[in-house]
């Protein structure tokens, strides 16, 4: 019978680890791309960019 | 409000492990951008946001279509509420084009001029789900306030307040030059502390805000003062000894008052000197601190026999812009009206006596201060200074007629 070091077990949960984390980083790379509304609503200095198409606006206390 | 760019309006910011919108908003964030707010993804900037691919900024604008899914009961009947349909201002506007005894519900048989201007001015404030529940409101421009996330109870600041600001923000926050915050605000407490009323209710059987069942009152909190003083022994609304008095005739201070508000987007232009000539129409939107002690012209609605009467944002032309050169029936409704400011204190003006020989000094029209005191009340000799065109539409608030005949006339 075969016998795993522990260091072994550990590093191949690590392994696996890492690739689920590097799974969605990517998945989290395509949704974030410029042209999707969270690639941009999310990014700060995505929104920046177009900060000069996003009409101004006064700000006051309205109504009463 | 703070100010903010428009690139904060519109930015949802994640943090610690969020990766997407569904882990601010596990409920909504399902749904996806696109199924809400139409337009197009992915795309370019343009194209995404472009109308002609149904992009719309506040879907709840239609919320049968994008809310009345899920939230199929609310929906139904706020598409009838007070905030959604204005009810009360419908009958502003409808008593004072076609004579008293009209309300909301005739309010289609108004000009068509009436109409379309009120359905793309007023309406478009009075209000969407969205205007509560996820971004400030269309009045102050609009802006994320939570990242998006939708909350079940309005940010009171950056909601309730950024519409209800000059004359309920500004008092209860003690804005006003001399005047103390209100005592509630000073405990903490908000909006929902004190009005619990179904916000989503159909009211559509109700002519105004002041109809509605379950409102407030100072008596669900402070319901054994009755007898607390021989103040309110003697003025308590309803059962006073002697005259009966609005809680706010004795507890509130100095409150917003506004002359002369025009439609087409010309609202709020600060303060001014009163005294211009600025209450005959015109552009001379006007905002002032004024506290006037008016007769109760609607007994079956407001308590007391004596209230605290504000100076509505109404003038002959105000809907000019609209295309209605004067209201038809202008004098069908008085232009100071009962109001109920925010600003309650326990010792105001009216009510600190340090330093008075008798306990009416700052109020009655009799002895020293008689005078002074005048500055107190609407009364005849007030409304011919200021407001000689508006003293037949406050003919039932103007107080001479009703005062104890041993007062001086004021």
């Amino acid at each position: 019978m075969v016998r795993l070091h522990p260091i072994y077990i550990l590093s191949l949960f690590i392994i696996i680890l890492g690739y689920i984390a590097c799974e969605q980083n990517e998945i989290y790379n395509e949704s974030s791309s410029p042209n999707t509304c969270e690639g941009c609503h999310l990014d700060r200095s995505a929104l920046q960019k177009f900060a000069s198409e996003i009409p101004p606006v006064s700000e006051t206390e309205g109504g009463g | 409000v703070t100010p903010l760019e428009p690139w904060e309006k519109v930015y949802i910011k994640l943090t610690s492990s969020q990766v997407s919108f569904v882990d601010i908003d596990n409920n909504h964030g399902f749904i996806g951008c696109i199924n809400c707010h139409g337009g197009k993804e992915p795309a370019e900037f343009e194209s995404a946001h472009d109308p002609e691919n149904g992009f719309i900024r506040d879907p709840s604008t239609n919320p049968n279509r994008v809310c009345f899914p899920c939230h199929s009961g609310i929906v139904a009947t706020n598409n009838n509420s007070m905030h959604t349909m204005a009810w009360g201002e419908r009958t502003a506007i409808v008593v004072r084009e076609l004579d008293a005894g009209n309300d909301h519900r005739q309010f289609d048989q108004c000009s068509k001029n009436l109409i379309e201007g009120f359905k793309k001015e007023c309406a478009g404030c009075h209000t969407t789900c969205g205007q509560c529940h996820v971004s400030r409101p269309k009045s102050v421009q609009g802006g994320l306030i939570n990242n998006h996330r939708f909350i079940r109870k309005p940010d009171q600041t950056n909601q309730c307040l950024a519409c209800h600001g000059s004359r309920i923000g500004v008092d209860f926050r003690g804005e006003l030059e001399g005047n103390k915050p209100d005592l509630h605000y000073l405990m903490a407490m908000k909006c929902w502390d004190c009005h619990q009323e179904n916000f989503h209710a159909d009211n559509s059987q109700f002519p105004s805000r002041y109809h509605i069942p379950n409102l407030p009152e100072c008596t669900d909190c402070h319901s054994d003062a009755a007898s607390d003083n021989p103040y309110h022994l003697m003025h308590w609304p309803k059962g006073g000894v002697s005259a009966e008095l609005s809680c706010y005739v004795c507890h509130s201070q100095p409150y917003n008052n506004c002359n002369t508000c025009h439609t087409n987007g010309k609202w709020k232009e600060g303060y001014e000197l009163i005294g211009a000539d600025i209450y005959k129409g015109g552009d001379g939107y006007l905002e002032y601190p004024s506290f006037k002690i008016g007769y109760n012209y609607n007994p079956d609605l407001f308590a007391g026999e004596y209230i605290v009467v504000r100076h509505i944002p109404i003038a002959k032309d105000s809907y000019k812009p609209w295309g209605v050169p004067e209201l038809a029936n202008y004098n069908a409704r008085p232009t100071w009206e009962y109001t109920s400011p925010h600003n309650i204190r326990k010792i105001t003006a009216q009510t600190d006596t340090v330093g008075t020989q008798f306990c009416y000094e700052n109020c009655h029209l009799v002895g020293n201060k008689s005078s002074l005191n005048t500055r107190l009340y609407l009364s005849k000799s007030f409304m011919d200074s200021l407001f000689p065109d508006e003293i037949i539409a406050n003919t039932p608030v103007i107080v001479n007629d009703h005062l104890p005949t041993s007062w001086e006339k004021p």
